[in-house]
């Protein structure tokens, strides 16, 4: 999981003298294993800045076509002038905007930049790709076009958020919810003592019956499902640059704003979503079994021969989605260049059983973030609030509509509680916590608990992995630190005993071993 | 010596008389030439040329002559002594001619015989180690344990709490054995063993009832390429103590016994929270680095190789043994609780002797196992 320590500091107070060196040592602490902090934007130096295109010249004779433009850059180059600029890049037009350095500036990789003489003309700066910018890919394949209204000589360096410490956490299987920025955030919460904004409590409106019908074959498979219908998008909507920065900085693609939503409500949630195109879905969406040897095509083009374990999302037709794994081809979003483009999109977050997930994921080799997700357990109880969040998302930035039907199948589940002796974690330890402690500590993780002699813990939706009372054990004294437990040595009941026969001999007798003793056994 | 007697009247003097000086020097001559070894010449020459022979004793009654007669005898018994000493002479001469070939003889060298001598021998430095974490523990009274390295997947994966699909299970690569009955691969629930954690379940199951203290230390397979620092055969050395009221304080102990036992007083180790299904609470250790002691952190005048200059070595894994694995072992997790912790015995080579590719440990070339003689 890559963490922008920017992103970090929505939901987190930090002191702003935190680096991401040190949240990393704080992370460490109570076993989030920061395995590296990625530095983005270091050496990097302005000027670099929002320009418009004025005017294109191609010009002739050269083994590649190259550009002549000239680029306001508004009073970024002190003189008002419009900037002279040789550029090999043809993804862009008159009047769009771009990213333009400037001479004197400095980029990523100890690139310097100067005006020179190239191509027969005078190139006074450069105008940027997002590799040049140590951005990575961001779709465009040439240099980054701007949507257009940012205003002209605007620093792009904190648009763009070119600075800024990625963490690279690498997440245990047993702690799925350490995928979100919402796990993370609530380590760092309890490490650092501050409070969290928990992004997952939204005003969800309650469900009613007028929602796009939902109808759930499998309940074990699938024991939730939360449906939400958003009308009305703008199919030439694009993400915003914070949001495709954000994607970014966390290891994904930007694609189309409809995907970049979903994927960015995950990467916040933890909770995988999968949105369909509603006028491609025939009837009520089902979760079943596969039929064995049923035929299905996923998003990748690939046609996928069902096992009858597999776990499918159906319409009328048949399977248009492998639960948790990929969506069908057949109700793909498409993309606004394609005739028509997507407007209506049902919204689907749902809780599939880990075990179903991982087998299908790994019987089709079709590793995805969400199956990632799933197989490690996704909090059940958070498909209301990433829907929502989906759906703020989609009205805010493309101009939808959401509709007032709100679907949620839920199976009835108790809470898991577990008992234990409130002096559990000091007898697991061998150090006295102390009741308060023990109370303090698992309330921090999320449980309810009561009693007092004997607790009884009640583990929060995101932490299926805490299931016996040395998991949550576990949780106090890693909270506590690892690094306070005192060093005792237990007394084995039995003395010394010889317990090797005499090969040490042999080899004084001149014997040389050329491998192990135990390769000649 | 005696001084001359003036008033002497010159007498004759037996011992001075020439047809006894000719006596004495041809016994001398006599036994010279019967010695037939160095010694027996040796005891001749003490017998007729040392202070007490007869013409020493002779030459000495000289003074008394009066001094007309003292020239004469004077002659007569030097000539005598001078023929004794020539004879020895010679005859010594004769003897160590005839010894010296002999040995020459006897004690001849044919150095295209083979060599009969060995130079000191080596083993292994895998062993070697191995053995030396294992004492460690022998000392405190720990067992060692074995255990069979083609295992079944019920003891390796099952009884340790991996579920059949955790995706722990996949986080480790398997070799899987073909079965008896010609069942192929993942269907024969027999495995080559992927560390040597089974031993754990095995020890409990053996020994029925703790108290438990074992070191296991054995060869694991993984479906590694062999490259500078994998292999898909390698080693590790397990450590499991089962016993009442143990604590995570005890493991955290007997962590730092091993590493200032195996590597200085002053070492320490550091427990980082992790997760391994057969541990719970799990942590990662590290010790700190035996070489910069930490130093080398934040000091890029003085970078570690050891450490990577992170002041910290990563050994392995350890934890306080889930109850779950005591039960499916049959111990009765209300009453008992234990420790466990494993690491690979070739990182520990690395580290600990500077070894930079982990092929030379396997590719067999006694070259690189001589410099480890016999201790480490």
């Amino acid at each position: 999981m890559r963490v922008p320590l920017s992103w970090l500091r929505e939901y987190v107070d930090l002191p702003a003298t935190e680096t991401g060196r040190d949240v990393q040592a704080k992370l460490i602490e109570v076993g989030l294993e920061v395995e590296t902090v990625e530095q983005l934007g270091t050496g990097l130096k302005g000027p670099l800045v929002v320009g418009k295109v004025l005017t294109i010249e191609e010009l002739e004779g050269f083994k590649k076509p190259i550009r002549f433009c000239t680029v306001d850059v508004g009073t970024a180059n002190g003189t008002g002038e419009p900037q002279e600029i040789v550029c090999g890049a043809r993804n862009f037009a008159v009047g769009d905007k771009v990213v333009v350095v400037l001479p004197g500036a400095v980029l990523p990789g100890d690139f310097a930049i100067a005006a020179r003489k190239t191509y027969g003309k005078t190139s006074h700066g450069m105008i940027c790709s997002g590799d040049e910018l140590g951005m990575g890919d961001d779709g465009s394949g040439g240099i980054i076009v701007l949507p257009p209204e940012h205003e002209v000589g605007t620093d792009a360096i904190e648009l763009l958020e070119l600075v800024d410490e990625v963490l690279d956490i690498a997440v245990t299987p047993d702690r799925g919810y350490a995928l979100s920025m919402r796990g993370v955030a609530r380590e760092t919460a309890i490490a650092y003592g501050l409070p969290l904004r928990d992004p997952a409590l939204l005003d969800v409106p309650a469900p009613n019956s007028f929602g796009y019908p939902v109808q759930i074959g499998d309940p074990l498979g699938c024991d939730r499902f939360t449906a939400r219908t958003v009308t009305g998008l703008r199919p030439e909507a694009r993400s915003p640059i914070w949001l495709k920065r954000r994607l970014q900085k966390a290891g994904m693609r930007p694609i189309s704003l409809t995907v970049d939503v979903a994927n960015y409500v995950m990467l916040e949630l933890g909770q995988p979503l999968h949105t369909y195109d509603r006028s491609r879905i025939q009837g009520t969406i089902g979760v079943r079994r596969a039929e064995q040897g049923e035929k299905f095509t996923t998003l990748d083009g690939v046609q996928r021969v069902l096992d009858a374990e597999d776990l499918v999302i159906t319409d009328e037709r048949g399977p248009i989605g492998l639960a948790g794994v990929m969506g069908g081809a057949n109700t793909e979003i498409a993309d606004h260049d394609a005739e028509g483009g997507t407007t209506d999109v049902v919204i689907e977050a749902a809780h599939f059983d880990a075990l179903s997930v991982a087998r299908h994921a790994r019987r089709h080799k079709l590793g995805s973030e969400a199956a990632k997700r799933y197989e490690r357990g996704v909090d059940p109880q958070a498909t209301s609030a990433a829907a929502q969040r989906t759906v703020d998302l989609l009205v805010l930035l493309a101009g939808g509509t959401a509709e007032t039907g709100v679907t949620e199948i839920i199976a009835p589940t108790a809470p898991r509680t577990i008992t234990m002796p409130a002096d559990h974690p000091d007898q697991v330890a061998g150090v006295t916590y102390g009741r308060e402690t023990v109370v303090r500590r698992l309330q921090q993780v999320g449980c309810d608990v009561y009693g007092q002699d004997d607790l009884t813990v009640t583990v929060p939706s995101w932490r299926p992995d805490l299931a016996e009372p040395n998991d949550l054990a576990e949780e106090v004294i890693r909270l506590e630190g690892y690094e306070n437990l005192p060093s005792t040595l237990p007394k084995p009941p039995r003395g010394p005993r010889p317990h090797r026969a005499g090969s040490d001999c042999t080899a004084a007798s001149g014997a040389r071993w050329p491998a192990p003793d135990t390769w000649r056994r | 010596m005696s001084a001359p007697n003036k008033s002497y009247d010159p007498v004759e003097v037996e011992a001075l008389k020439p047809e006894e000086i000719e006596r004495m020097r041809d016994e001398a001559l006599a036994a010279f030439a019967a010695a037939d070894s160095l010694d027996a010449l040796q005891e001749a020459k003490v017998a007729h040329t040392g202070g007490t022979s007869p013409l020493a004793l002779a030459n000495r009654e000289i003074g008394a002559l009066p001094p007309q007669a003292k020239a004469e005898a004077g002659k007569r018994v030097g000539m005598a002594r001078g023929a004794v000493n020539k004879a020895l002479a010679a005859r010594q001469a004769e003897l160590e001619a005839e010894r010296d070939a002999r040995v020459l003889v006897e004690e001849a060298v044919d150095v295209t015989l083979p060599y009969d001598r060995t130079a000191a021998g080596a083993r292994h430095p895998l062993t070697t180690l191995m053995e030396r974490v294992a004492d460690v523990f022998v000392a405190m009274g720990y067992e060692v344990a074995e255990g069979p390295e083609v295992e079944a997947e019920w003891f390796n994966f099952d009884a340790l709490n991996f579920t059949p699909d955790h995706p722990a299970r996949q986080m480790q690569d398997t070799f899987f054995v073909q079965g008896p009955e010609g069942k192929s691969g993942d269907e024969s629930g027999v495995v080559l063993r992927t560390h040597t954690s089974p031993v754990q379940a095995r020890a409990l199951l053996e020994r029925r009832e703790p108290p438990v203290y074992i070191v296991c230390p054995g060869r694991v397979y993984r479906t590694d390429e062999l490259d500078a620092t994998h292999t898909p055969v390698f080693h590790q050395i397990e450590l499991l103590a089962v016993d009442e009221g143990l604590t995570m304080a005890d493991l955290k102990g007997t962590l730092d016994h091993m590493v200032q036992a195996l590597f200085g007083p002053d070492m320490k180790t550091r427990l980082r929270p992790n997760y391994f299904p057969f541990t719970e609470p799990s942590a990662e250790m590290d010790m700190v680095c035996y070489v910069c002691r930490g130093e080398s952190v934040g000091n890029p005048d003085r970078p570690c190789r050891t450490c990577g200059s992170e002041g910290w070595i990563e050994l392995g894994g350890c934890g306080m043994v889930n109850p779950k694995v005591l039960t499916a072992c049959g111990v009765d997790p209300q009453k008992y609780s234990g420790f466990a912790f494993g690491f690979g015995i070739e990182r520990m080579l690395m580290f600990r002797h500077n070894v930079e590719d982990m092929r030379d440990m396997v590719e067999g070339d006694i070259r690189f196992t001589r410099p480890f003689g016999m201790e480490i």
